[in-house]
């Protein structure tokens, strides 16, 4: 049904040349047709948590910037699940069936190792927007990111974690299960050893599991100042929970997995003191976060979280190179994805609820302001180390 | 020693989840050789429904208990009818009942996901009895006690109700020989019937007691955790014997938690299920299962 609304819709800007052009003054008048761009996110499965902001940050960006009129954009949302043969489906349809442009996803780092190189083998430009574990951009020439990685993010958590705790001695827990939580595991580690803060123990579990009385047992028995875990955001949230009905009172520090203020909501009381480090909070004052953060509060009636944030700032600069590479859509889609490639190359100094990111030689972002967060009174706040 | 009694406290409460549910398990396959794996989905939506009765009607403990109670021992007569029955009566080959099963498991997880979403979630407080006793820096929960409890009742209850009434007994004249006991005039379909009803019910309380003991948990997911630790109880414990797939609940759960305190808890799964390969290799039958008088 869509398809075939579409089919007329393209029917009818073929006929009627200058019709969409002439809509506004800023319209692209060479571009006939829109650029499809494939959405890949895990909207049901064990990852909708996370699913759910993102999705809602791609379609609201696609929608401000469709109104905007530069550039024409047809956005194709699919779901992934949790999976990674959920992600590499979705990637093979969007590359052979749907003839997309550009893909922008998959939600979990794990996926995109599986999914990402079939579309660096079709030549398919991919933007990761919440990919943040070692060797993303990596995977090959036409992977992108603007996700700043674990490598980033949790060096500072430490160091922030380290002064306001006073950090000698730790525990981490980790699942490795998990492309992205290994990864994330791997991180702290190196870093609290840079930091000389001792690790008493590390203990790991796996996704999926439900009971984490005996990791916890064994981590409170080493007597830790805080407990450092790498999870996603279910097993987190359970973690958190049993942890301080078992008595537990050590800080927790989380990597980019806790990222969700539906952590907060699920856990409650127990997601106190809750130490992570962040890209992204509500109160970063630039003209863009504030009118992505009230045009999303708007639409949706839920506040923001770093996904959705993440989301629209990787639709945005999407988009923005889709406006670069100058095309009319009626290229051959061989000549869009190679052009659109070349374009995300250039974006520098670029505008968005992240602050002004740049894309760098190796396709990795580069944002120079990350955050450290902790959960007061219900809600992550920016956390700072005494003077 | 607080550490090991807080473990031997944890590895309790894990394995009477473990048992709870191999309870049904075992039940289903002990009547009629069917491994139903989409047991471990009927767990998730006995503690989804639970949910709704708690936020949507406000009950009580028991009211959501028995409600979850009575209806996944609905669904389970509804998935033989579905799923088994048809097999059955075209006297197909074991296997299919086997994915036939599989099927169910996917239909029931993703029919969770359009009610319910699959985002986990809490029993809404106060509706669950949070009470923790801490002595000697060991601490035990309400639940863990209520979780024990209700399996040793359980067990007590299923052993009685298969040896001492009717219905047991007709359950186990149908397990023994089906033929037989409709030929002695045995309402063959109604004692499947109730395996079922009893068999889903037990793993809908299972559910509900895991929901509680685990807050945040609850999710068309939540099963798959338990699928194939339950099996292996079963198989540990010996095939259809309900004594045994307690025994290999609490065997596997308290060995597990060991594990990880003792061992290293990367080898968690491992050494649980190199455990059950090795009672099978020196006792195939399993810990208290008979070795079987009928000939498949």
């Amino acid at each position: 049904m869509l398809k075939k609304l579409l089919l007329i819709f393209m029917v009818a800007a073929l006929a009627l040349p200058g019709a969409w052009a002439g809509h506004g003054a800023t319209a692209a008048a060479a571009q006939a047709q829109a650029i499809k761009v494939g959405l890949a996110v895990g909207i049901t499965g064990d990852i909708s948590v996370y699913g759910d902001p993102i999705r809602n940050g791609f379609l609201l960006a696609f929608r401000q910037i469709s109104e905007r009129g530069q550039v024409k954009i047809d956005p194709i949302l699919e779901d992934t699940t949790g999976t990674r043969d959920g992600a590499i489906n979705v990637f093979q349809k969007f590359i052979q069936r749907d003839q997309v442009a550009v893909i922008l996803g998959p939600v979990l780092s794990s996926q995109a190792f599986g999914a990402d190189p079939l579309a660096v083998q079709a030549g398919v430009p991919v933007v990761g927007v919440t990919n943040t574990a070692k060797g993303i951009p990596e995977i090959g020439p036409t992977v992108f990111r603007v996700s700043a990685p674990e490598a980033v993010q949790i060096p500072k958590a430490i160091a922030v974690a380290k002064k306001v705790l006073n950090l000698q001695r730790v525990v981490i827990l980790y699942d490795n299960a998990d492309d992205f939580t290994v990864s994330a595991y791997r991180t702290f580690a190196e870093e609290l050893q840079k930091n000389g803060i001792q690790i008493a123990d590390t203990i790991t579990f796996g996704r999926g599991d439900n009971d984490f009385s005996a990791q916890l047992t064994k981590a409170k028995a080493a007597n830790p100042q805080a407990i450092v875990v790498s999870a996603l955001a279910r097993e987190g949230t359970l973690l958190l929970i049993q942890g301080r009905n078992l008595g537990i009172t050590a800080a927790f520090i989380g990597g980019n997995g806790f990222n969700d203020t539906n952590i907060i909501t699920r856990a409650g009381v127990a997601a106190e003191g809750l130490i992570v480090g962040t890209a992204w909070v509500p109160s970063a004052p630039t003209t863009v976060n504030l009118k992505f953060y009230g045009s999303y509060r708007e639409t949706y009636k839920k506040e923001p979280n770093q996904f959705a944030a993440q989301a629209y700032a990787g639709a945005q600069v999407v988009a923005e190179a889709i406006r670069r590479a100058n095309l009319t859509g009626g290229e051959d889609i061989k000549d869009q994805r190679g052009k659109i490639t070349a374009a995300l190359k250039t974006i520098k100094n670029f505008e968005t609820p992240l602050g002004r990111i740049s894309i760098t030689a190796s396709r990795d972002v580069d944002q120079p302001r990350t955050y450290v967060a902790v959960v007061r009174g219900g809600r992550f706040i920016e956390l700072t180390p005494p003077k | 020693m607080a550490v090991f009694l807080q473990q031997l406290v944890n590895g309790i409460s894990l394995g009477s989840v473990y048992a709870l549910f191999a309870l049904g398990f075992t039940l289903v396959f002990g009547v009629l050789e069917i491994i139903n794996l989409a047991h471990s989905a009927v767990l998730a939506v006995g503690a989804l429904l639970a949910y709704t009765l708690f936020t949507r009607l406000g009950v009580g403990l028991i009211p959501a208990l028995l409600g979850s109670f009575i209806g996944t021992g609905l669904l389970g007569i509804a998935i033989d009818y579905v799923a088994f029955r048809p097999l059955r009566i075209r006297q197909a080959a074991r296997l299919a009942s086997l994915i036939s099963s599989i099927g169910v498991a996917l239909i029931l997880v993703n029919l969770g996901q359009i009610l319910w979403g699959s985002e986990p979630l809490s029993y809404p407080p106060g509706t669950v009895p949070l009470r923790f006793f801490t002595a000697g820096g060991v601490t035990v929960s309400l639940l863990q006690i209520v979780t024990l409890a209700t399996t040793v009742a359980l067990l007590i209850g299923l052993r009685l109700l298969l040896t001492r009434t009717k219905v047991g007994m007709a359950i186990r004249a149908v397990a023994e020989n089906p033929t037989t006991a409709s030929l002695l005039g045995m309402p063959f379909d109604r004692v499947v019937m109730f395996t079922f009803f009893l068999s889903s019910a037990l793993g809908g309380v299972a559910g509900v007691l895991i929901g509680m003991l685990l807050q945040g948990s609850v999710s068309p997911f939540m099963g798959n955790a338990y699928g194939l630790k339950g099996l292996a109880a079963i198989i540990l414990g010996g095939m259809g014997d309900i004594t045994g797939a307690v025994l290999g609940g609490f065997i596997i759960g308290i060995g597990e938690i060991m594990i990880v305190q003792y061992l290293n808890s990367s080898y968690r799964d491992g050494v649980a299920f190199g455990l059950l390969f090795l009672v099978l290799i020196i006792r195939p039958t399993g810990l208290l299962g008979q070795r079987r008088g009928r000939e498949a």
